[in-house]
């Protein structure tokens, strides 16, 4: 079993990292924090929106993080604001080992733009959300019930070769992502 | 479109080296970039296969599947209308849009809205229509046509782009990418937080749960199905699958022949407007699914394997007649090898009728075609039947008599031969008219000094 979860590790790292995504594994809640707190930093990004989720309320941000440095914006869906936002830190619902890839659910309370308006995007994911593929997740998505409204698939930031065929990263989306994969 | 269209558009374009190189280059790249997202030809022949039957299995039971569909999607709360033509869907949209007095629609890539010329028909009403994928925008600002199914603005230089956001967009000019991708970034996101209605097109429909997915790199579909109150899809009915769990074959085989990715940068799967309690995604979800000639291609059994297509582009990138014209000058939405098919059979049945000519026949459009489709096959079979529709002209019919006038008797037969020498070495290979439009393109076989008949006779001779 561990070694599995290693091996998909990895091989989640690997494929995001070949797309422009950023992996970090951290083993505590105050690590994760830590992390996010450079990112932040690295990025100059003083306000950022935080999704209402269980996980990151468990996690806290601000009261581990402090406010006077960073304005948090605690699980808003307004557009306007989120489009203000420099940062937006979610969670997910899984991770996928294969492509390296971040699988969000729509929900009660949850914004899809947190991880969409903001120029960068942090998701904390619980090491247990790692599984093997998406046919897993779409398995499992539909054993525990029916489909959300809404399931996005999110491989690396937003990117386009619209021009020239150049790769140019950032174009509608996050132009940076972040996955901090929390051992529990 | 009429055959001189063709040809002229061809012609000019072949003139154009600026574009030649522009496509040659971007086509290269993509077919390389699939070979490589390929590089398993085991894993790549069991994934054709499997795409192959998935979509078969899903065109076999194309009425059920499309009923089940609408009944998941209406469950939800979503609309669905079954649009038989191109006007009945943009009558639907427009009523949509007015009710909703829309001012600003967002809209992402679909070749669907092309095919019915949805943007127009918009505008025409004083809507601002805006096309959010970034290749689209360049296009729509310069105010032509996709030159390609999956990178409109192919045939685009990044000089061009430049001048054209300066006059258009009001913005520095500058030869940097970057910075031309973050003005387009800039001026868009403020179109995202204005519009009331987003418009999408969807690469696949789940009938099992009543699911739309939609594949993407760049995120504007996102932001046009999060953001306004309304979301409306354009969807041909042929994009139906059956369950959830043909999805990643499909999706595996779309990202890698496109663009040569394992997946692409996003992928949503909406299924209905937000629920209750979700904060964003449309209200309204409306699925408009578009016949436009489908119906008609699926019950005639050896056309219907065109329905199959994922529309990947894999077949333009390799095709040699694409890469030397490049899209526009196909005159059509679809260009390419699957454009000389479907835009004959979509719609107006008498556009692009010379299209299925256009091709060398080579095969290179089968051999990458990730759900199998045999386009040579297909380019034959529509010539013969827009050749046996149109009749053949008076030169044609006449020529015709004379060769089997010719071919009747083997005395005339000779006769006819020392005819074609004599008019060979007269004229050196270069016929008059109306034989010229034969010979401006291709070499005339010069006939041998001595015929097979004639060796024949004088080697029998010889031996007795
Ligand atoms: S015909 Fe085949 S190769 Fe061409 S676009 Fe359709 S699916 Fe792709």
């Amino acid at each position: 079993m561990n070694a599995a979860i290693k091996s998909s590790k990895t091989r989640f790292a690997e494929r995001l990292q070949a797309v422009d995504g950023h992996v970090t594994t951290v083993q505590s809640p105050t690590a994760a924090a830590r992390a996010v707190k450079t990112i932040l930093k690295d990025g100059g990004a003083e306000r950022v929106a935080v999704d209402a989720c269980d996980t990151l309320r468990a996690l806290d941000l601000p009261k581990a993080l402090g406010s006077n440095k960073i304005e948090w914006i605690l699980g808003s869906a307004d557009k306007n604001e989120l489009a203000t936002c420099d940062a937006g830190i979610t969670s997910a619902d899984f991770a996928i080992a294969d492509t390296g890839t971040l699988a969000f659910l729509s929900g009660k309370g949850l914004s899809r733009s947190v991880s969409l308006l903001p120029p960068l995007h942090i998701a904390i994911v619980p090491i247990n959300a790692l599984v093997e593929d998406l046919d897993t997740v779409l398995a499992q998505v539909l054993d525990a019930g029916e489909m959300p409204s809404c399931l996005t698939l999110v491989t690396g930031p937003s990117r386009t070769a619209d021009i020239e065929q150049v790769l140019t990263i950032g174009v509608h989306g996050p132009c940076a992502l972040h996955v901090i994969l929390l051992k529990n | 479109m009429s055959p001189e269209g063709f040809k002229t558009r061809s012609a000019q374009a072949l003139r154009d080296k600026h574009l030649g190189q522009a496509i040659n280059n971007a086509t290269q790249r993509f077919a390389e970039a699939r070979v490589h997202a390929f590089s398993d030809e085991d894993e790549l022949n069991a994934l054709r296969e499997q795409g192959r039957q998935i979509k078969d299995a899903a065109l076999h039971n194309l009425p059920l599947l499309l009923h089940r569909l609408e009944q998941q999607v209406t469950a939800r709360g979503g609309r669905v209308f079954h649009a038989a033509d191109a006007q009945a869907a943009n009558d639907y949209i427009l009523g949509v849009a007015r009710r909703k007095y829309a001012r600003i629609i967002t809209k992402s890539k679909s070749m669907t809205t092309e095919e019915i010329d949805l943007a127009r028909i918009l505008e025409e009403d004083e809507i601002e229509v805006v096309e959010t994928d970034l290749g689209e925008r360049i296009i729509q600002l310069a105010r032509e046509k996709p030159a390609h199914i999956i990178i409109p603005a192919i045939h685009k230089t990044r000089k061009q782009v430049s001048e054209l956001f300066h006059r258009k967009l009001g913005v520095p000019k500058s030869e940097s990418i970057d910075e031309l991708t973050k003005a387009a970034r800039a001026t868009l996101r403020k179109k995202f937080l204005q519009a009331n209605i987003g418009i999408t097109g969807g690469n696949f429909l789940v009938a099992e749960t009543g699911t739309l997915v939609i594949v993407e790199n760049e995120g504007n579909a996102r932001l046009t199905t999060a953001l306004p109150k309304t979301h409306i899809a354009v969807v041909g009915i042929e994009k139906v699958i059956e369950k959830m769990s043909d999805l990643p074959t499909m999706l595996k085989l779309l990202t890698r022949s496109a663009t040569g990715q394992r997946i692409s940068s996003y992928i949503s799967l909406i299924t209905g407007p937000r629920r209750a309690g979700e904060p964003d995604g449309a209200e309204e979800f409306h699925l408009v699914l578009l016949d436009n000639g489908r119906r008609r291609i699926h019950r005639d059994a050896k056309l219907r394997e065109v329905l199959r297509c994922i529309r990947c582009g894999a077949c333009l990138n390799v095709c040699p007649v694409y890469k030397l014209i490049g899209g526009h000058a196909y005159g059509g939405v679809y260009p390419g090898p699957i454009g000389s098919i479907v835009t004959p059979l979509l719609g107006n049945e008498n556009t692009g009728t010379e299209l299925p000519s256009a091709s060398s026949l080579c095969g290179a459009c089968k051999d990458v075609c990730p759900v199998k489709i045999d386009l040579p096959r297909l380019l034959l079979l529509l010539r013969a039947r827009l050749a046996n529709r149109a009749p053949a002209g008076l030169f044609e019919q006449i020529a015709f008599k004379a060769w089997a006038l010719a071919m009747g008797s083997p005395r005339r037969f000779a006769l006819a031969r020392k005819v074609a020498r004599k008019f060979y070495r007269l004229t050196s290979g270069r016929v008059p008219y109306p034989l010229s439009g034969w010979t401006e393109s291709r070499t005339f076989p010069e006939p041998a000094e001595q015929s097979f008949r004639e060796w024949w006779e004088t080697e029998h001779e010889r031996r007795h």
